[in-house]
């Protein structure tokens, strides 16, 4: 076939680019440029700072919690470290830098050159950065930083209980990063639905491009939400509204659940929004490094879907404890959640058995989300019953279930992501070596730190608490040791990361375009890809692994024919291969 | 077994399916990579199997099934916390504030608070079913002991929380305020005594009657606070919190 | 390379993009219902209702855009990708496909922006540079799309 001989010729350095297309180096770039690739390399390398800066946080917070009676941190610094924590992790690292590897990555594997909009790409991270900036620069504020908690329920959060900048700059940072949210988010699904490649049908774009469609949608549908609400508080905390406290005035009063009610509309989503991509990651590492398509592909798209549809429907499950919510609807929809996802972790394993594994870094991460989020999920459908919620909620065991969720789940198939695309990012392959001593490191100080946090939440340990005392026993004393000592060993884990990064940058392995044999089509471009991305005609696009089937003939997916793939089968010549839809 | 323990073991169960499938696909790949024909440059391709829909049919009705069985145990275990609402033998009105807790005894007109530093200390007798009714005026407070096995918000503007438990078993426990409430959150605890009917009854005997039961107002004589009662929080040795739990040591509802 | 592995046929029925949104706006509707009605008994919970209406709203409305003109986009960015494959239109004509170009703009949205929202906090006169430089910006990131033609 003409397409591979014409592998080797691709190899060589492509030409000087023509003039329009010249981009300026170093940091004009990075403030200028609005190439998708610049762009989501700086959303990953922002969000990777943020990680560091809310990671200190969260060993700072360990280091108080590590003996009873501490007096290493104020209860007042604690509260603005825990609030600082959760909003940096949530809403400034984990989501934006799935941001960065969808800027970067989905073109690539639907075959565009570009995304949609470009600079409207570029504005988004801004807004991003300057959000994240904002709501940071409180700590350098007389008050401090807001310390309402992440989600800043009323009326704690009001002008009354919580005044200071830090608030006001706390809700401008998060309106910030809503915004710069909403415009990436339909950045995303317009790029997806109208620029992919020709024969790259719905059914055919890989799981990682399907999960951010549906996280592009669940961003379109609860952020505004966040952000009215935010307007909402501003104008209690300046204007002297009363929409969220319980004042009286002639007769009538504001409600302060209806801030929990409308947050956590936003929240719950916002917790499958962050992920979401993650799923779609190790979905892709998995696959590749099983040399298998994925298993039930469709089956995977329809369990994504109806996570995302379910996500909607179960925000007070946050709220079983207000007395103010339905119970029985909320606790069927949560565990109906189990489902899809259940779906996924036998599709995962479904795409392994059978495999052929190969062991790389990426793959430990894989395989340590695989082992980790589980813990996370199974732990959700405890806290969905109401009765077991009542107990466990606002403990330690909360605390616990969604760093199973957020870290075991997201941070981890974070770090299978970067190992897995850092070729294509790059050129250049990270060290297997470091990679899997900072998997091992990660995965024992990981496990060390939150799974004992299980125990103390059973044992009646508050969350958002500043210190305990020697008198609540040595149970307490204990695992709180334990898990300050697994915080710290977690924390460790990031150093082998960084010296890796570095030692790449100076002399890492220079890697061809398709270093892991994978199979979507960002593979096809050199790496790292130039300017409009691919350098030759695309590959005929049969499947979602358009690479693999071409580099390996006779080895398509075995029930691909059977199970059909939509009306546009086929194709697809180089003439018409760049851009377009079908 | 307990509903919680149903869920645990239900969850640990499901866990272990997950790591079981995950370490049977590790073993098996790595069996056959050394056995595989290394000649073949095809050789480590595996069959590229995609669907098997009676299988996927299968992993998801199982977990359906398993969901909606939890489901229904869920909602057992909700209508017997909800159809408690046995006629209590004491009544208490519980006020949580930035950072106290306040307690009024309704029918014997006996109110307990603490102050900077003091935890307030809250007795029980042995073997009443008590009702704490739940309210709050600056913001969101949960009381929670753990020994309850449940804790309730406690809401400005919304008056109808209570949660009702029949104290089973003599004991000192810990109360904490669950929901994060500001700065001093921490500090928001109570001592909870779980004493026999007659020692209860002459503790009120010794408390002063007709207190205001006015957040705020009820600083002022936190002072004078009784310490002519035998039961005095020295002459019981804290219990570390914890080892009853689970067996309802002052009865959760369920 | 101009081989045809099976002719493209061209797509008819719904579109999957829009059977993703109506999927989600019917789900939506029937939630939104379920809840109204299990949520009589004990008064009808407003913030959760309308916010299920609006999704369902949203999302229906969505399909149906995307049902009514999908297609015709689509075939519009296959057209004018197909003709700068050709030649016949330069890579950087007007018509293109907008590729990347170095733009300072978004930059100082970002930094404008930052700064108005920072005066939330620190009062107006920390937002009167931030307001200059967003409408700056704004009005050279505008003006920048209408000397290419574009947007």
């Amino acid at each position: 076939m003409t397409l591979l001989d014409e592998r080797s010729a691709g190899e060589t350095p492509p030409a000087e680019p023509p003039p329009h297309r010249r981009q300026p180096t170093g940091i004009l770039r990075w403030a200028t440029s609005s190439d998708h690739k610049v762009v989501g390399a700086a959303y990953m390398v922002t969000s990777i700072g943020f990680y560091l800066i809310g990671g200190l946080m969260g060993e700072a917070m360990r280091a108080q919690l590590a003996v009873p009676d501490n007096k290493l941190i104020d209860n007042g610094a604690y509260n603005q470290l825990f609030t600082l924590h959760g909003t940096i992790m949530l809403l400034f690292f984990l989501g934006s830098f799935a941001f960065g590897v969808a800027n970067f990555i989905i073109p690539l594997q639907i075959g565009a050159r570009d995304m949609a909009f470009q600079r409207l790409n570029q504005v988004s991270y801004w807004l991003y950065l300057s959000g994240g900036l904002v709501v940071l620069s409180g700590a350098f504020t007389e008050n401090g930083a807001a310390n309402f908690g992440w989600f800043a329920y009323t009326p704690l959060s009001d002008g009354i209980r919580s005044p200071g900048v830090g608030g006001d700059l706390w809700i401008a940072g998060v309106s910030l990063v809503g915004v710069s949210g909403i415009l990436s988010a339909v950045n995303f699904i317009t790029t997806m639905i109208t620029m992919r490649a020709k024969g790259m049908t719905m059914f055919r774009l890989p799981i990682f491009c399907w999960n951010m469609l549906i996280v592009s949608v669940l961003i379109l549908l609860t952020f505004p939400v966040l952000t009215a609400a935010g307007v909402m508080l501003y104008a209690d905390r300046q204007f002297g509204g009363h929409i969220f406290d319980a004042t009286v005035i002639n007769g009538v009063s504001g409600v302060p659940v209806l801030w929990q009610q409308l947050f956590w509309f936003f929240g719950h989503p916002e917790v499958y929004i962050l992920i979401l991509p993650y799923f779609g990651i190790v979905t892709e590492v998995i696959s590749a490094f099983s040399r298998k398509p994925v298993f039930a592909y469709k089956g995977f798209v329809f369990a994504t879907i109806t996570i995302g549809a379910l996500s909607v429907a179960v925000w007070a499950h946050h709220m079983y404890a207000t007395g103010v919510v339905l119970l029985p609807f909320f606790s069927a929809l949560t565990m109906l959640i189990a489902v899809p996802t259940g779906v996924k972790f036998f599709n995962w394993c479904g795409t392994m058995i059978g495999g052929r594994l190969s062991f790389t870094a990426s793959m430990h991460f894989a395989i340590g989300f695989l082992l980790c989020f589980v813990i996370g999920g199974v732990t959700g459908v405890m806290l969905a019953s109401p009765s077991l919620d009542l107990q466990l909620t606002d403990t330690y065991f909360v605390v616990a279930h969604f760093h199973y969720v957020l870290f075991g789940g997201g941070v981890f198939a974070l770090f299978a992501g970067i190992y897995y695309w850092y070729p294509k990012f790059t050129g250049k392959k990270l060290h297997e070596g470091w990679g899997k001593l900072q998997f091992w490191l990660q995965f024992v100080g990981f496990n060390m730190t939150f799974f004992v946090q299980h125990l103390l939440g059973m044992q009646g340990m508050p969350r958002r608490t500043a210190s305990y005392t020697a008198a609540d026993g040595d149970l307490f004393r204990y695992l709180n040791l334990v898990s300050s000592i697994g915080a710290l060993i977690l924390g460790a884990s990031t150093l082998p990361f960084l010296w890796n990064v570095y030692r790449t940058w100076r002399r890492g392995e220079v890697v061809g375009r398709n270093p892991w044999d994978a199979g979507t089509l960002e593979w096809w471009a050199p790496s790292p890809p130039p300017i409009g991305n691919f350098d030759r005609a695309l590959p005929p696009i049969r499947s979602e692994r358009p690479v693999w089937d071409a580099e390996h003939p006779g080895h398509e997916a075995l029930a691909e024919q059977r199970h059909g793939t939509g009306r546009a089968d086929g194709v697809v010549g180089a003439s018409a291969s760049k851009g377009g839809g079908s | 077994m307990k509903q919680w323990q149903v869920f645990l073991w239900g969850a640990v169960g499901v866990a272990a399916l997950i790591w079981f499938l995950v370490a049977y696909a590790i073993v098996t790949s790595i069996r056959r990579r050394r056995a595989e024909d290394r000649d073949d440059p095809d050789g480590d391709i595996p069959p590229q199997t995609q669907y098997r829909t009676k299988l996927e049919i299968v992993y998801t009705t199982i977990p359906l099934l398993i969901v909606v069985g939890l489901f229904a145990l869920a909602m057992y275990g909700t209508n017997v916390l909800d159809n408690s609402q046995a006629t209590p033998d004491l009544t208490i009105n519980v006020v949580g504030f930035q950072w106290q807790w306040q307690f009024n005894y309704e029918e014997q007109d006996v109110t307990v608070g603490g102050a900077a530093g003091v935890m307030p200390d809250l007795y029980l007798p042995v073997g009443a079913t008590v009702r704490f009714n739940l309210r709050a005026d600056d913001v969101i407070h949960s009381l929670w002991v753990p020994e309850f096995l449940e804790k309730r918000d406690l809401i400005p503007g919304v008056d109808t929380n209570s949660i009702i438990v029949k104290v089973t078993k003599p004991g000192s426990y810990v109360g904490r305020c669950a929901e994060y409430c500001g700065l001093n959150h921490t500090e928001m605890k109570f001592n909870l005594y779980a004493v026999p009917r007659d020692q209860f009854d002459e503790w009120v005997r010794n408390q002063p009657k007709g207190r205001p039961f006015v957040q705020g107002s009820f600083t002022t004589d936190l002072g004078t606070r009784s310490t002519t009662t035998t039961l005095t929080p020295t002459t019981l040795e804290p219990a570390p919190v914890g080892p009853g739990r689970g067996v309802a040591t002052t009865g959760g509802s369920r | 390379m101009n081989e045809q592995l099976a002719p493209i046929e061209p797509a008819t029925g719904i579109p999957t993009e829009s059977k993703v949104f109506y999927a989600l706006g019917t789900f939506a509707v029937v939630i939104d219902i379920i809840y109204v009605l299990a949520s009589i008994p004990g008064g009808i919970e407003w913030s959760g209702t309308v916010s299920l209406a609006a999704t369902a709203v949203f999302s229906l409305f969505f399909g149906y855009f995307l049902q009514r003109s999908i297609r015709r986009v689509q075939a519009d960015v296959e057209d004018v990708e197909a003709r700068v494959e050709s030649g016949e239109l330069a890579e950087d004509a007007p018509e293109a496909l907008y590729l990347p170009e170095t733009s300072i703009w978004p930059l100082g949205i970002g930094v404008g922006a930052g700064l108005t929202f920072a005066g939330l906090g620190f009062g107006w006169w920390f937002a009167l540079p931030g307001v200059a430089i967003l409408v700056h910006s704004a009005i050279g990131f505008a003006h920048q799309s209408r000397e290419r033609g574009r947007d």
